[in-house]
């Protein structure tokens, strides 16, 4: 999905956004309309053209997932056979002398997205291949159950010869089986193939084309866009990403299991193998063909795949060939597409493209605020306060025992050679790394367990020692999402709308890019920028959520001298209205704009003092330079 | 947006060459035609395909010698095939393509219980003749009956009958194992086989489930048997699968030391057990051999195949010939293809093509025909190509051996 | 008791197949950062050369044929199609291998049929061994060591030549690797090989026990993916011990409930996911910066 690079539009262009939906809908439901007089004169009949409208709706659930959200599951099934399953029990179990559609379609839709949240609860937490395999294992256990239920399923039989439900509609009574009024169309075919049914799943399938649309433009797509283009950051600017991908996999799962009930509806049975791993996979196919990135791409895809299946098993036993080809073919020659949908969090860390729990293990996460933590009471000065701070990895300490204050507005500098633990420090700071050891205190309050989400709602905020930005969007739309994030809160489940009070977020915004002197910069992408307009973006962005303390990791680093000067300028600025923290190695922007420096060694604090106190402290000499002279000290 | 047109084209590109090629205008449900058309719906993958090959030969062979003569009043008869992939989803799928784009008046096939109750299903909501060939679970019939399906096949009531009465004499008071797939099909057999042998003094040591379909491995559960040294080990399997267990019952030692039953059984499990399947008892409804040399039906019918495919027929596709000859005598007889009046005929009427006379039964549409049980011989005695598999050691007539009409569940629709 | 010994053979048989093939994909996905969800292939491809080549040729040359056509399929694959995915991300080449694992199961239906086929073994091979209280067909006996045998020089392979020197420490650091001039490429193209031809081997040996036909290869590949993440990806051990667990695991559920069977293994390694996602012996999180 690519947020559209004009300027958001104001209110009054909302009514143009209301005729662009009803335009798309209008061409839908012409196209669907057309449909299957289209197919006939190459062998398309009444029931491969409705079904084929009805199993679309689950691939645009599914491509919601992967293309939106840039989760692949290879674990559908359960939700389109659960669907099934559930529409065909409730009709059979509850009155089916009295059958009704909306009983049975909109209950086993219920009774999927409820599946999807408890699965998606669990399966969120992992990426990539894990979270394809997680959900491969969850639909083999759920056709597992299906199997043995057999006092509710028939077992490996199936549900057979279900009883024609009927739709209730105001004071009428529509059987959706009657046949259309006849009027020949030559080679098209005949008006009078087709069913009501065609009509209902038409209807149904325009309708969710249009919450697909809606949803993809809304707020919540925009911010399930950049989780997926940046999940690190999308977090430290205090998006909730689990919660939104939660969300994400329960609104993929009950327009399945929605598509799955229609399904078993109109075919009058269903079977565990909607429930088997082809039928995973058949959704996969669906949707790559057609093309993830695009709303009606899965509608094509599965009527060209669906079609094919149909009109070439009677012909060829290559058919499912001919299928693999073109499905190889999509992906190997389409890649740019694949890829920049695709993208996951890019890490250094290999394994950390297939695992992250985003929350440290031992978190809470949605503790409240606590008191203060074991420890002294800090006094009412102190924004950020820990004590006895520590950070294990496996046997290595990270960081030890580390009291840290800072007192509000102050400008203090985190400096130490290498290997010191000062990104650790930070990372413990912002919530990015759970502490092994101690407390953190922030504005009194015990922040420790604390997500990092969390904490940037607090008003703490960080940048990156290498800048983590939207590489694809424009510098503004980077800072607009942080903004984004500090007006709406951690979640919020608009997907029928745009961003709400567009004009606070805006602001925000400019404010973030004025104070950073982006402006000029505003528009150009940000994956094209300079390293050194990177660097400043990143802090922009940090700046965008309102921080009341703002970490900077390496601000400066690898910019070019001038660039340097005018960035600690405007660092310094900031610091006049928050407090800043800053790891630098460049001394002479620490020792010119802090207004104090914590010295880290080997995972602890060495020495706290005025810049120069920390000049004259021999053994902060003895810790970086093994005992040089002053004079290099000072470079 | 690059991107996406030419994976657009690429795509449209290649799906309507494909459909047009294959589509064609070939597919046009056009007005009332002089054809009649017959869905042919049989595996063509999975562990039965090699059942519903042969049964696909022989629908052709008795499809092409009735249009060589004119075909049913005057129509010819149109083949639309399909895999049904021993899937009931899939099958149900062909089904009903073959009924809404190619007009089909009459569908016949599967070799698996699950899909002929789901076809069965569906061909009654539509109204459409369903001559099941090679399902052999009781359901079929029974629990599952509807009025426009038909079954000739034995079922397996009727093969654990005349089992047990050849054997019951010998092995009665024996100790039976069994292993049995873990489907319709499966259950059927195994309930009828101990619902006749227990009472008669045999004891059910133990009866192992294997998962159908999919299992490829059955050495769990031949060590199972192994450990309980039965008398008797009944192997509920068919096609494949029952080659892999009984060859793989064979590395546990077990043909030799145990006298293995295999409830149904054909030509191709036979040669692909090879040796394995030596003293093998088990039954069938038809063997080339043997009702080749007593019906001239039989003989006329096993010599075409045999002169047009180079191999004599398996009992698959003995009874899909006859399904065919049957349908037609049945739409001759009613003067019409209308289904109604078909029924009427079929339940009503005894005929004889490559057996005895036979018929059905009005009550559940259960073909009234013989059973044979059989028994392997070594592959050295078995001819080209290992067909002559087996000798017969009885033969029981149909009525002697079919399901009692007090037991049965069927409630039929009246139309 | 004996049905419970047979079963913890019969197990370990099994495991050992997983073992096989799962070793090969975690050893392709450490040096080439390839999720292979093709692997399955390489398993059917031996299988049916083997097939061929018993039946018209000997068991014996299969036995040799079979890894070398599917290192040189593997290699080739590598240079048409893989190798522009190795820097794409994991799903992508999830697909990607998805889809070829579909093309080449789809090309063995169409040459070799749907039927499932075996070939017998020569007849010394035939026939049983006893154990104890139990017999068990000599054949799963000798493959069982013969696998082990493979393993062995597999794990020698890594840990004591060159190449395997930077495939394990490919593992751990690819980028280091280069810039210290290892010849990663090469060692890599190599390890590909390797793996795929274990998995064709094991393909052609295992036919007499279990038959093949076109879904055999993607039927063993999902429980060996179970294995690779129960195990921890890119752990050779891993792979091990991950192995013999499902197997046993399988085969001991066989034993209780045979329906379960299926399922148990996906209970398996969705608790292995939620409650240690590195798996068994695969390396806890490294820091993140």
């Amino acid at each position: 999905m690519t947020v559209s690079s004009e300027p958001a539009p104001a209110a009054s262009a909302r009514s143009g956004l209301l005729a662009g939906d009803a335009r798309f809908a209008v061409l839908c439901a012409l196209g669907i309309a057309a449909f299957p007089f289209l197919i006939h004169p190459i062998g398309g009949y009444s029931t491969l053209a409705t079904q084929i409208a009805i199993v679309s709706i689950a691939s645009i659930g599914f491509n919601l997932l992967l293309g939106y959200a840039g989760s692949l599951s290879y674990g559908h099934a359960m939700f389109y056979g659960g669907g099934g399953y559930l529409a065909a029990i409730l009709l059979l179990r509850v009155s089916p002398q009295h059958p009704n559609l909306w009983l049975c379609v909109l209950g086993a839709t219920a009774g999927t997205a409820i599946l999807a949240m408890i699965v998606g609860a669990v399966t969120v937490r992992l990426y990539g291949i894990y979270f394809a395999l997680l959900t491969l294992a969850f639909a083999q256990m759920v056709y597992f159950i299906v199997e043995q239920a057999k006092d509710w399923t028939n077992g490996d039989d199936g549900l057979q010869a279900l009883p024609n439900a009927l739709l209730p509609i105001g004071p009428w009574t529509v059987d959706l089986t009657t046949h259309l009024p006849s009027f020949n169309l030559g080679p098209f075919g005949d008006v009078g193939e087709l069913r009501l049914w065609y009509i209902f799943a038409g209807i149904c399938l325009v309708l969710v084309l249009l919450f697909a649309r809606m949803l993809t433009r809304s707020q919540f797509g925009e911010v399930l866009g950049a989780i997926r283009e940046n999940e690190q950051r999308s977090t430290l600017i205090g998006f909730n990403a689990p919660a939104y991908r939660l969300a994400a996999f329960a609104i993929s799962g009950a327009l399945t299991g929605f598509s799955g009930a229609l399904r078993a509806m109109f075919d009058g049975s269903v079977s565990v193998d909607a429930l088997s791993i082809d039928r995973s996979g058949s959704f996969v196919i669906y949707t790559i063909v057609g093309g993830v990135q695009t709303l009606f791409g899965p509608v094509a895809g599965t009527a060209v795949i669906m079609f094919l299946e149909n009109v070439l098993s009677a012909r060829t036993p290559a058919w499912r060939l001919i299928e693999g080809l073109v499905f190889v073919g999509v992906i190997v020659f389409l890649p740019r597409g694949l890829s920049t949908v695709l993208k996951q969090q890019r890490d250094k860390n290999p394994r950390g493209l297939f695992v992250r729990s985003l929350r440290p293990s031992n978190e809470e996460p949605d503790a409240l605020l606590r008191p203060g933590g074991e420890g002294r009471k800090s006094g009412p000065i102190s924004i950020i306060e820990t004590f006895k701070l520590g950070k294990l990895f496996g046997h290595f300490a990270a960081n030890h025992d580390i009291d840290f204050k800072v007192d509000p507005g102050e400008l203090r500098a985190v400096i130490g050679p290498n290997g010191a633990g000062k990104t650790t420090f930070f990372n413990l700071l912002s919530g990015t790394s759970a502490p092994s050891s101690g407390t953190i205190n922030y504005k009194g309050r015990d922040v420790s367990r604390l997500s990092g989400t969390s904490r940037v709602h607090l008003g703490i905020a960080k940048a990156f020692q290498t800048a983590s930005l939207y590489p694809d969007q424009t510098v503004r739309q980077n800072c607009r999402l942080a903004a984004l994030a500090r007006v709406q809160g951690r979640f919020a489940l608009q997907v029928f709308r745009r961003s709400i009070r567009l004009d606070d977020v805006d602001n925000l915004a400019e404010r973030a890019m004025a104070r950073l002197e982006l402006l000029d910069v505003a528009d150009v992408r940000a994956g094209d920028l300079s390293h050194g307009d990177k660097k400043r973006l990143d802090i922009a962005i940090a700046l965008a959520t309102q921080p009341q303390i703002l970490l900077l990791d390496e601000p400066i680093a690898g910019m070019s001298k001038d660039e340097a000067r005018k960035t600690e300028a405007l660092i310094r600025k900031l610091a006049t209205e928050m407090t800043v923290l800053v790891i630098e190695h460049d001394m002479e922007m620490v020792m010119g704009i802090s207004d104090s420096i914590t010295v880290l060694h080997q995972g602890t604090v060495l020495a706290t003092g005025t810049p120069a106190e920390i000049q004259a402290n021999p053994r902060v000499q003895e810790a970086y330079l093994g005992g040089h002279s002053e004079a290099e000290l000072a470079h | 947006m690059k991107q996406s047109l030419s994976r657009g084209r690429f795509v449209a590109g290649t799906a309507g060459a494909v459909a047009l090629t294959f589509g064609g205008g070939r597919y046009v449900i056009a007005a009332p035609t002089k054809e009649i058309v017959i869905g042919l719906n049989v595996p063509q993958s999975g562990p039965y395909a090699e059942q519903g090959t042969d049964q696909l030969r022989a629908y052709h062979l008795a499809i092409d010698e009735i249009n060589a003569k004119g075909g049913i009043m005057g129509m010819k008869i149109k083949a639309s095939e399909g895999d049904d992939q021993t899937t009931a989803g899939v099958a149900t799928a062909n089904a009903q393509r073959m009924i809404e784009r190619d007009g089909a008046l009459m569908i016949t096939g599967g070799s698996s219980t699950g899909t002929a109750v789901a076809v069965s299903g569906l061909c009654q909501q539509k109204g459409v003749i369903f001559m099941a060939t090679l399902t052999h679970g009781d359901e079929t019939t029974n629990q599952n009956c509807h009025k426009h399906t038909f079954r000739r096949y034995n079922d397996a009531y009727m093969s654990a009958q005349s089992l047990a009465k050849t054997l019951v004499s010998k092995y009665g008071t024996g100790k039976w194992f069994h292993i049995t797939a873990d489907y319709a099909w499966g259950h059927s057999v195994y309930d009828n086989i101990t619902a006749v042998v227990e009472p008669k003094g045999a004891k059910t040591i133990k009866n192992v489930l294997t998962p159908f379909p999919g299992t490829k491995d059955f050495s769990p559960m031949l060590q199972q048997a192994q450990a309980a040294k039965p008398d008797v080990l009944v192997i509920t399997e068919f096609g494949a699968d029952m080659v892999t267990c009984l060859n793989q019952a064979a590395q546990f030692g077990l043909t030799k030391s145990t006298k293995i039953l295999v409830p149904l059984v054909d030509e191709y499990m036979a040669k692909g057990t090879k040796d394995n399947f030596d003293n093998v008892v088990s039954t069938a409804p038809f063997y080339w051999k043997y009702h080749a040399a007593k019906y001239p039906g039989a003989k006329k019918f096993v010599d075409a195949f045999q002169a047009k495919y180079g191999f004599p027929p398996s009992n698959g596709a003995e009874t899909a010939y006859a399904d065919i000859y049957i349908y037609k005598m049945a739409v001759e007889k009613a003067g019409s293809t209308d289904a109604a009046k078909v029924i009427g005929v079929l339940e009503g009427t005894k005929f004889q093509f490559t057996k005895e006379q036979e018929w059905y039964r009005k009550e559940d549409h259960q073909g009234v025909n013989s059973c044979l049980v059989v028994e392997g011989i070594p592959e050295s005695q078995r001819g080209p190509g290992g067909f002559e598999y087996a000798k017969v050691l009885e033969v029981h007539d149909g009525p002697s051996v079919v399901a009692p009409l007090a037991g049965l569940v069927c409630k039929m629709e009246t139309a | 008791m004996e049905a419970l010994f047979q079963a913890m053979i019969g197990g370990l048989v099994l495991g050992l197949i997983y073992v096989a093939i799962a070793v090969g994909l975690t050893i392709i996905f450490g040096t080439l950062r390839l999720v292979n969800f093709a692997h399955g292939a390489f398993y059917a491809i031996g299988a049916y050369v083997g097939l061929v080549i018993a039946q018209h040729i000997g068991v014996g040359w299969a036995f040799i044929a079979a890894p070398i056509a599917v290192a040189l399929f593997a290699v080739l694959l590598d240079r048409l199609v893989l190798r522009s995915f190795y820097d794409k991300e994991p799903t992508a080449q999830l697909l990607v291998t998805f889809g070829i694992a579909l093309v080449v199961e789809e090309s063995l239906r169409l040459i070799f049929g749907a039927t499932t086929q075996q070939y017998t073994m020569p007849a010394a091979l035939q026939g049983s061994v006893t154990l104890g209280p139990i017999t068990y067909p000599a054949y799963r006996l000798l493959f069982a060591g013969g696998v082990i045998v493979m393993l062995a020089l597999v794990w020698l392979f890594i840990e004591r030549t060159n190449y395997g020197l930077i495939v394990r420490a490919g593992i751990r650091d690819r980028t280091m690797v280069q810039l210290l001039g290892g010849n990663i490429r090469q060692a890599s193209t190599i390890v590909f090989a390797l793996g795929a031809a274990i998995a064709g081997l094991v393909g052609a040996a295992a036919t007499p026990i279990y038959s093949i036909d076109p879904g055999t290869g993607f039927a063993f590949l999902v429980p060996s993916f179970v294995v690779v993440v129960v195990g921890g990806l890119g752990s050779f051990w891993g792979a091990v011990l991950g192995g013999l667990l499902i197997g046993e695991l399988q085969s001991l559920t066989n034993l209780a409930y045979a329906p379960a069977s299926n399922v148990v293994i996906y209970l398996c390694m969705a608790l292995i996911l939620l409650l240690r996602p590195q798996g068994l012996l695969g390396e806890s999180e490294v820091i993140r910066q």
